[in-house]
């Protein structure tokens, strides 16, 4: 597994990543969906959302509506990429051709 | 990391993906309930009333508008869940651009008879749906394609009965998908 996977191979970025991979390209969610829908805590999720963000695998993006702070949450190309990846290195894994490797 | 585990790891990867993909699709379904209703009242009526249901569509079309900008604003704006920029907006315009054209076409042309007002709404609103479906979501391309081939085969094969048979194939339509998304099915 490179960098990105062994990122993303923890179980609650997984979720993340997950979630978020099933957005259009080009859309994001709102910061309290995400949480609400993975059901964690804000707090939890903020620190693993930043660690994919440092990784530059995720894109963060804070504004105000009508005065509320208000954060939308993205995949990144490299993290549409990366989620991939890994997804791909697990169904390797899965039918034998990548045993030995992670 | 064994085999089993991979598998396990895919299973969950996508059981959560297709829950968040059906969550985040739910909110569609008011829309598609709205206009459903709309659109079954609206036939129903062309059917029953004839030549002066033309009354009756613009203020259909004016009260599917009003409140698709509302449920535009309350799913997708403040509490919105999945938001591509600018999406909702060019779609919102392609339905009401269309639905002022067809007020005006049907005011300038003069189209006035059931079976005309009829095919207009239809064809206009399949090229509602198949805009959206170049601009947004690409299943919308299949629900334009439906509704012409519903207004062609109604025409051809049962004239007299055009408006209820739109109403059964769209109201339908519209309603079993609303329903589905709200139920978080997908079909």
């Amino acid at each position: 597994m490179n960098g990105d996977s062994l990122l993303i191979h923890q179980p609650t970025r997984l979720r993340i990543m997950a979630a978020l991979s099933t957005l259009e390209e080009g859309a994001k969610v709102d910061f309290t969906f995400l949480s609400e829908e993975l059901e964690m805590t804000e707090g939890n999720l903020s620190s693993h959302i930043r660690k994919l963000e440092e990784a530059g695998l995720l894109n963060v993006e804070k504004v105000f509506v009508d005065r509320k702070p208000k954060t939308w949450i993205a995949l990144t190309v490299r993290g549409r990429q990366a989620f991939s990846r890994y997804v791909e290195e697990l169904e390797k894994i899965v039918r034998g051709a990548g045993q030995g490797e992670l | 990391m064994d085999e089993k585990d991979a598998l396990k790891d895919i299973a969950d990867i996508k059981a959560l993906m297709r829950g968040t993909a059906t969550r985040i699709n739910r909110n569609a379904g008011w829309f598609f309930i709205v206009w459903g209703i709309i659109w079954t009242i609206g036939f129903v009526t062309t059917q029953i009333i004839g030549n002066d249901v033309r009354f009756v569509w613009p203020i259909l079309n004016l009260l599917g508008l009003g409140l698709s900008f509302y449920l535009l604003r309350r799913f997708f704006g403040k509490h919105g869940g999945q938001m591509i920029p600018g999406l909702g907006r060019r779609i919102f315009l392609i339905f009401a651009g269309t639905a002022i054209f067809g007020i005006l076409v049907g005011v300038l042309f003069g189209i006035s008879s059931a079976e005309d007002i009829t095919l207009l709404v239809v064809l206009l609103s399949g090229l509602c749906y198949f805009m959206a479906g170049i601009v947004g979501p690409a299943k919308n391309l299949y629900l334009g394609l439906l509704l012409w081939a519903a207004a062609l085969v109604g025409r051809l094969a049962f004239p007299s009965y055009l408006p209820l048979i739109v109403a059964i194939v769209g109201g339908a339509t519209f309603l079993g998908l609303g329903i589905s998304f709200l139920l978080r099915r997908e079909l």
